[in-house]
């Protein structure tokens, strides 16, 4: 999605010069990462469904080989690595893959039950060294996922009271990172991981509560409700010099509402919103789609939690229609006169 | 002062988009802290208003339609009455009368013909056998269809008839022993394949008659037909029977809509439901294979594992490069 600027146009508006000496470096690198990122594209098997397959596969792989773990993680992370680096053809490339990435699950199954922490620092070391380099973007998505999983398994399993502190802290480092991109550190994958993982897994846990199923229930709400507070707050400070008063004001007023949600009624859709705005304001399109399916889920699960009758329970779903109705109109109304 | 060179100053002069402006971070052209300046200005507010719309749509009809799902629920006791049947019958004339105008009127018709067929039979607890009840719903969405200006009621006809005959398999033919489940599953689908190939006669002669991609439905049935007869056949355990055939019938249909539809008509979208197809067909006979001929359990679950992540990786990798083959082909065009 890309508007009439152009690089240059949009850098002369930022006050920055392209004949400055201090930038010059910098705009080659630029440049050289674009060069590189596109002719990763045009590898066939740069995308999201094939990562999904490639995960599938090596899962399927391990469930069988489960019982000989040792030996068949030794057998496929040596020839599937010996012949993922020999090998030139990126049909092969992607099917040793599957079978290395095996072998590396059969060991981290093994290693899990000596020490999990031990597993969690070695997927934080492969998800740093991966974060300073641009093209390992598929490396990047695979570790940040299971160091997350690793984790939040990890504190569920042996440390359930900090599971609260566990879910809050990756979604503050998710929302840090889709905000402040720094340089050489390519963060944005992890960041969109850690900022939507933890909502799923608030959603899971929403809807185990709506079974009284207690396992998986317990939360810190206030904790919760705080922490998509200080995301918003966060990103509220970072637009304050653009920002007018009554701009101001309805941004800290949103805020403090959205805590208030949060609090009393659902911290999804407190969370859900907090990420949708924030995907707006980055520019993030598939982030909000995300956030947008998230949010229709919570919505769901906080009607369904309701001691509502049939009947009831109609003319709330009529009354939120009819609110959904009016903002529809009244934004198809502002476009329409945007377009005049 | 440093003038950039040529090619930086093609990839200055390229129109900004919001990777670009991540690059831009990264690469320490822009601060981080400016990120946020840089993505407003690149924003398109007209296409995030578009898609905010189409959002607010979304959930304003989903929140009616829940509505409307409540309140049918919560005065279900109306609707054993003669005046909620009244209510029905003058919301279909409504249908019928407006048809024209919305689009949508022609499938709430179709859905109306379909509650007030059931609905006696809830009603009055008949116990009527489901099949005949979708059946006559086929019937009369087929005179429904006939003056529709909506191709896709004739997907929906075409659907409930498939659901009508799987019904009356599973509640009929398979319980009295005429044929077993993979036996019965393959005549369904020959019966899928063979309206497939009318319906390829048909839009040949005239395409203006034939909804765009409808030959994705009629497939996919049949596939799935196919692919419940080899389910079936690998569940059942015992010698090898003529309801393997249908494994044999599943690879020659792969090979063949494969032929027909990468070298005859090319169809993308065809093309990858037959390779889905084919792999879980592959998938479903060497289940078969290895739990039938192997004995030791656990050596039958590492073969079949490796076996089926290899299908796996296997079929993605194939369906990857034809794509690359046919992106090559269109750029040389």
């Amino acid at each position: 999605m890309s508007t009439d600027f152009s690089l240059r146009q949009l850098l002369a508006c930022l006050n920055i010069s392209v004949f400055d000496p201090l930038v010059e470096p910098s705009l080659k690198k630029a440049c050289q990462i674009d060069a590189e990122q596109k002719a990763e594209k045009k590898n066939p098997f740069h995308s999201v469904f094939s990562l999904i397959v490639l995960q599938i596969a090596a899962l399927l792989c391990f469930y069988g080989f489960r019982s000989h773990s040792f030996s068949a993680g030794l057998f496929f992370v040596l020839f599937g690595g010996m012949f993922l680096y020999k090998t030139t053809s990126q049909g092969y490339h992607y099917f040793f893959k599957i079978y290395f990435l095996a072998g590396l699950l059969l060991w981290g199954e093994k290693l899990f039950l000596f020490s999990p922490f031990l597993v969690a620092v070695l997927l934080l070391f492969f998800l740093l060294r991966n974060l300073t380099n641009p093209k390992a973007r598929d490396n990047r998505v695979l570790s940040a996922l299971w160091f997350f999983g690793v984790v939040v398994w990890t504190v569920f399993l042996f440390y359930p009271e900090f599971f609260s502190w566990t879910l809050c802290f990756f979604s503050l480092l998710g929302v840090l990172g889709l905000l402040f991109p720094l340089k050489n550190i390519y963060f944005r994958e992890a960041s969109v991981i850690f900022s939507v993982m933890p909502l799923f897994l608030l959603l899971v846990s929403e809807l185990f509560c709506l079974e009284q199923k207690t396992f998986f229930c317990s939360r810190n709400e206030f904790l919760i409700a705080f922490t998509f507070f200080a995301e918003f707050f966060l990103l509220f400070f970072c637009l304050r010099t653009d920002l007018e008063t009554n701009e101001t004001f309805s941004f800290l007023f949103a805020d403090f509402l959205l805590f208030l949600t949060g609090l009393f009624l659902s911290n999804g859709l407190s969370g859900t919103i907090t990420l949708f705005t924030i995907a707006f304001f980055t520019d993030a399109r598939d982030l909000g789609r995300s956030a947008i399916i998230l949010f229709s889920c919570f919505l769901l699960t906080f009607f369904l939690s309701l001691p509502l009758s049939f009947l009831t329970a109609g003319w709330v779903c009529s009354f939120s229609g009819l609110v959904f109705a009016l903002f529809y109109i009244r934004l198809k109304r502002f476009c329409l006169q945007e377009n005049k | 002062m440093i003038v950039p060179d040529k090619k930086t100053a093609t990839y200055l002069n390229e129109p900004v988009t919001p990777k670009g402006v991540l690059r831009l971070c990264r690469a320490g052209v822009v601060s981080a802290f400016d990120f946020l300046k840089a993505a407003a200005l690149c924003r398109s507010d007209k296409k995030w208003s578009k898609f905010i719309v189409l959002i607010l749509r979304f959930l304003s009809g989903l929140s009616f339609l829940s509505a409307i799902f409540f309140f049918t629920i919560s005065q279900w006791d109306f609707f054993y009455r003669t005046s909620g049947f009244t209510l029905l019958c003058v919301l279909f004339v409504l249908c019928a009368w407006f048809r024209d105008r919305f689009g949508a009127a022609d499938y709430v018709g179709a859905g109306l013909i379909g509650f007030m067929i059931f609905l006696p039979d809830v009603v009055f607890r008949t116990n009527v056998f489901l099949y005949e009840q979708f059946f006559l719903w086929f019937v009369l969405l087929v005179v429904w269809s006939c003056f529709a200006r909506q191709c896709g009621l004739w997907l929906l006809s075409f659907f409930v008839l498939n659901v009508a005959i799987l019904l009356y398999g599973v509640q009929f033919v398979v319980p009295s022993f005429i044929f077993s489940l993979s036996e019965f599953c393959l005549w369904s689908a020959l019966f899928n394949l063979s309206c497939l190939i009318v319906l390829e006669k048909v839009s040949e002669k005239r395409p203006d008659l034939i909804l765009k991609g409808f030959r994705f439905f009629p497939l996919l049935w049949a596939f799935s037909l196919l692919l419940l007869g080899c389910v079936s056949q690998c569940v059942a355990s015992g010698k090898i029977s003529f309801s393997d055939s249908c494994f044999l019938l599943c690879l020659l249909s792969s090979v063949f809509c494969g032929y027909v539809y990468r070298v005859r008509i090319p169809d993308r979208r065809v093309q990858r439901l037959v390779l889905l197809f084919g792999a879980i067909c592959l998938v479903c006979l060497c289940y078969r294979f290895i739990y039938f001929f192997i004995f030791a359990p656990r050596l039958q679950n590492t073969l079949f594992s490796f076996v089926f992540s290899g299908i796996v990786g296997g079929a993605l990798i194939w369906e990857r490069l034809s794509a690359l083959q046919v992106k090559g082909y269109e750029n040389v065009d």
